[in-house]
């Protein structure tokens, strides 16, 4: 049996107490904030891996949004293909119509007064815009792809 | 019968030492690096009296404090050891709050808003709020690359004026120890020892062991010698050394920070033994200073560089976002009214990654006007995103590192390094601190005072005064025997 004396009791007590009283501190700050990792040292990886996949995850989310937008053009853009589709339809009924001589004059002032409201369709189309954007201007989407003026 | 006197006189004596010294220990239980003391006493000089040896009674030779030196030059080790580690942990700390973002936006979160900002302007290079959104978050990034190289600075200079304090202190326990030297040399003089003043002597080398390793001895005059390992004496016998700190210029500083603090011997001026200390305070501080701070300035500048770099790269190949005049063979002018039209960087360019953290900003042309940040890579073309695209595309880009990381990835590994270094300290410091409270324990059970000893002391020695006084009484009963006769 070794000697003890005041200090040595002190020293002893006082080392085991300091120790508990740090493990009960780092329980109530992780039971306080919620996270079992509060700072890097508590566990470099995983605070490694938990700032990497918060990236992921605000990456995926402005792909979404992105996507969301590409979707949005790309539904207008289709519509506006199908309504072409429709007009040239139309406009080729005309012309297998008027392919024999079997109407007279007035009847053919009439039918190509339709295909110019066709053309203007057409071009309304082809000029549609979604917000400020032109669809059909590749790059250019600030200025008017086609101009009704042109002559046929 | 006089013998019966001067033997019970001795006993007295030598009790009352006892007492003496017993009061001594419990009147310094509390006084911090105390060692017991303990009367040594032995039996006097035995005369020859008409051919019988007999003894004549007790002789206090001196009084000894009890204390194991090589316990004393364990604790001194362990006492440097720990505040190394201790120390340094606390200043590890401190560089891991600075890259610590798991509860707040850090510099890692603000980089992916910036790619994700320029991928948010490919969706729509031709809206103007998407631009000055661009330019917010480039203007963050710039802002918390400096804040981290700025706080590492601070930290840097803190630990300077922390070297400058330890100095001082220094010098100051190292006067303390040659006055104790002196002292203690006037009273030891007729031989015995001085165990107070020893102790304190003691006590003050042990607080010098938390600035530096200390070795100490004595030479063959007896002069007692500290000397900081791998530095020099500090104290020899009555003289000490003084120690000094001055501000270096840039092409001196050991951690290539301006007027960063270095130490040296008063008297030797132009000799530098910073990084010369062995544990303790200063070591730690000096480490953290010149080795790791050092590094991770050094490594937030590159990634400056190289992130300002690569966006400028791809952003000087691009068309800004506003009409273009052309002249008449069709080609684009060179500069309009707002400046350049093609070439413009987005950051500020700067010569060599020393400070780029510091100093990355937003260049003049993007900074001034927002139509200078270039979506485009043909002119003309507000709807054409492919550099904005190239330059979301950079965050998995592997530039880092001679290509083998991506930006995200170099962050992280740093951020990664600071963590694994501050357990690595922490741990360090917890097994210090138990190696250096178990040395002291041990010399608390030598050299401590035990109260419950003391007071079966003291009943053990006022018994023997009783004694010891019962034996002069007796003397005295005796010579009123002989002196009645004559009646």
């Amino acid at each position: 049996m070794s000697r003890v004396s005041q200090n040595s009791n002190m020293h002893a007590i006082k080392y085991s107490l300091d120790k508990t009283k740090e493990k009960m501190e780092n329980l109530q700050l992780k039971g306080s904030t919620l996270r079992s990792i509060t700072r890097p040292s508590d566990n470099p990886i995983s605070n490694i891996e938990a700032l990497s996949l918060q990236s992921r995850i605000k990456d995926n989310t402005q792909f979404t949004r992105n996507a969301e937008y590409a979707e949005l053009h790309l539904t207008a853009t289709e519509k506006s293909i199908e309504q072409i589709t429709e007009i040239l339809g139309k406009a080729k009924e005309i012309a297998i119509a008027q392919s024999s001589d079997f109407y007279d004059q007035d009847i053919r002032k009439n039918v190509a007064n339709e295909v110019r409201q066709l053309r203007y369709q057409a071009l309304a189309v082809a000029n549609k815009r979604v917000g400020n954007k032109y669809l059909f201007g590749g790059y250019k989407t600030l200025s008017k792809p086609f101009d009704k003026d042109i002559p046929i | 019968m006089a013998n019966i006197l001067g033997i019970g006189n001795t006993g007295l004596i030598a009790a009352k030492k006892s007492l003496e010294t017993t009061g001594h220990n419990i009147a310094n239980v509390n006084t911090e690096g105390y060692s017991r003391q303990r009367v040594m006493q032995q039996s006097n000089v035995p005369i020859n009296k008409s051919g019988l040896i007999q003894g004549t009674g007790a002789r206090v030779r001196s009084v000894e404090r009890i204390h194991d030196k090589f316990v004393e030059q364990r604790l001194q080790k362990a006492t440097s050891q720990e505040s190394y580690s201790s120390y340094r942990y606390e200043e590890m700390s401190q560089i891991e709050n600075i890259f610590n973002e798991i509860d707040n936006d850090g510099l890692n979160n603000i980089i992916n808003k910036f790619y994700n900002a320029f991928r948010e302007l490919s969706a729509q290079p031709d809206n103007e709020t998407m631009r000055s959104v661009v330019r917010d978050t480039a203007n963050l990034v710039a802002k918390d690359f400096g804040r981290i190289r700025s706080s590492l600075d601070g930290l840097s200079r803190n630990i300077d004026s922390k070297i400058d304090g330890e100095i001082k202190d220094i010098n100051a326990i190292a006067k303390n120890v040659a006055q104790l030297n002196v002292k203690i040399a006037e009273l030891e003089a007729g031989g015995s020892e001085t165990g107070d003043l020893r102790d304190q002597r003691d006590l003050a080398i042990r607080e010098l062991s938390k600035s530096f390793k200390v070795h100490t001895y004595s030479d063959e005059k007896d002069n007692f010698i500290v000397s900081a390992v791998g530095v020099g004496t500090i104290v020899s016998g009555s003289e000490h050394q003084e120690l000094a700190t001055a501000g270096t210029a840039l092409s001196d500083s050991s951690n290539g920070m301006d007027g960063a603090v270095e130490v040296f011997f008063k008297s030797r001026p132009a000799h530098k033994i910073t990084p010369k200390f062995k544990s303790g305070r200063l070591a730690s501080l000096i480490r953290v200073r010149n080795d790791d701070i050092n590094k991770l300035q050094g490594n937030m500048d590159n990634l400056a560089f190289d992130f300002a770099n690569s966006v400028n790269a791809i952003h000087r190949r691009g068309y800004v976002g506003r009409e273009i005049q052309q002249s008449e063979d069709g080609r684009t002018v060179a500069s309009d009214a707002k400046g350049p039209v093609t070439g413009i960087n987005f950051f500020k360019v700067t010569s060599s990654p020393d400070g780029a953290a510091l100093n990355l900003e937003l260049s003049d042309e993007v900074q001034s006007d927002i139509s200078n940040i270039v979506t485009a890579l043909s002119p003309n073309a507000p709807g054409d995103n492919r550099i904005s695209l190239a330059i979301s595309k950079l965050q998995h880009e592997k530039f880092m590192a001679g290509g083998t990381a991506t930006i995200e990835e170099q962050f992280l590994k740093t951020v990664g390094n600071v963590g694994v270094e501050v357990g690595k300290a922490k741990l360090d410091a917890e097994q210090n601190e138990g190696i250096r409270v178990q040395i002291e324990t041990i010399r608390e059970r030598t050299s401590g005072v035990s109260l419950d000893e003391e007071a079966a002391n003291m009943v053990k020695f006022q018994h023997a005064y009783d004694a010891a006084a019962k034996v002069m009484q007796t003397a005295n009963e005796m010579f009123d025997t002989v002196l009645s006769i004559k009646r």
